[in-house]
């Protein structure tokens, strides 16, 4: 039918079928597809979603402070962070929720924020744990958060990033090196679960010839 | 965890050692840190921390388009057993 009509327009012809040229009709040839692709592009359009990032360790000890450092990584659109701390036992304890400007930053000192919230941890043997990052959003990595921890007076200090919570059921390991630079050195080694599983592990230490 | 006390009483010599937390299934949900500290010196340190995959396949091993492994061996580590070594969180 189509090869019919195109034969009649270039011999000249005039008896082409209205149809064909009635203007309502090229609109539904060139706007319904159109139409068709915003749909689809809309419908497939990825919708924000809860997410979580994970710093392995935050501490309000004696002598010891944390920071919790927050930067929105979106061009546009604000995004709304809740900081948990975690105890060791995996008692949570939500601080105020946060909203952070595009590309903005935002930051928390514990201290503060457990004075309102839970006071009684505050320079107490065993206040640390580990933090969670809450947020909604396209992807956790939106959000770029820190737990700096330092010492009181001291220029000892160090960050610690975290990373989009994992799922995954895969056995691994962590790996590291031990160092006594001289006995004066104190040397923490701390390892944190950000699942909502109890997942047990080995712990292994070697000498230099891996004994 | 004072890693020190660990070291005396595994009764292991030297001054420096390697560290495994190995964990049969949800390892990537683990994280660990290690640090140091000296007050009275004023000294601090990180000590870094590594996933290690051993199910990982070969072209996932790379560190910014080079083989982990070539990173390790420029660092000095030797490490015949199979499997990935990745900088912390580097497959997240």
């Amino acid at each position: 039918m189509i090869r019919a009509t195109h034969q009649q327009k270039y011999s000249g012809s005039h008896t082409e079928p209205a149809l064909e040229r009635s203007p309502s009709m090229l609109n539904c040839r060139y706007v319904l597809p159109f139409l068709l692709t915003v749909v689809l592009a809309h419908a497939a359009q990825p919708t924000p979603k809860p997410q979580e990032s994970f710093a392995p360790y935050w501490t309000a000890e004696a002598g010891w402070d944390t920071e919790l450092q927050m930067r929105n990584n979106l061009a546009a659109g604000a995004l709304t962070v809740t900081p948990v701390l975690r105890l060791s036992d995996g008692k949570e304890i939500p601080l105020d929720p946060i909203t952070i400007s595009s590309r903005g930053a935002a930051s928390i000192l514990v201290s503060e924020a457990l004075v309102k919230r839970a006071p009684g941890l505050l320079n107490q043997p065993g206040s640390f744990g580990s933090v969670a990052f809450r947020h909604t959003a396209l992807h956790a990595r939106n959000l770029a958060a820190v737990a700096a921890v330092h010492m009181h007076g001291q220029p000892i200090g160090y960050h610690f990033d975290a990373y989009p919570v994992s799922r995954d059921q895969t056995g691994g390991s962590l790996e590291g090196i031990w160092w006594q630079r001289n006995p004066g050195v104190k040397d923490i080694l701390v390892i944190s679960n950000s699942s909502d599983k109890t997942i047990s592990g080995d712990l292994h230490l070697s000498d230099a010839s891996g004994n | 965890m004072i890693v020190n006390d660990l070291v005396r009483k595994a009764g292991l010599s030297g001054n420096y050692g390697g560290i495994t937390f190995a964990s049969a299934s949800f390892a990537p949900a683990l994280d660990g840190i290690h640090f140091l500290y000296d007050e009275t010196a004023g000294f601090s340190a990180l000590m870094n921390m590594f996933d290690r995959n051993p199910a990982a396949k070969l072209e996932e091993r790379t560190w910014a388009g080079q083989a982990v492994d070539d990173v390790g061996a420029h660092a000095g580590l030797a490490d015949t057993r199979s499997g990935c070594w990745l900088s912390r969180r580097h497959s997240a």
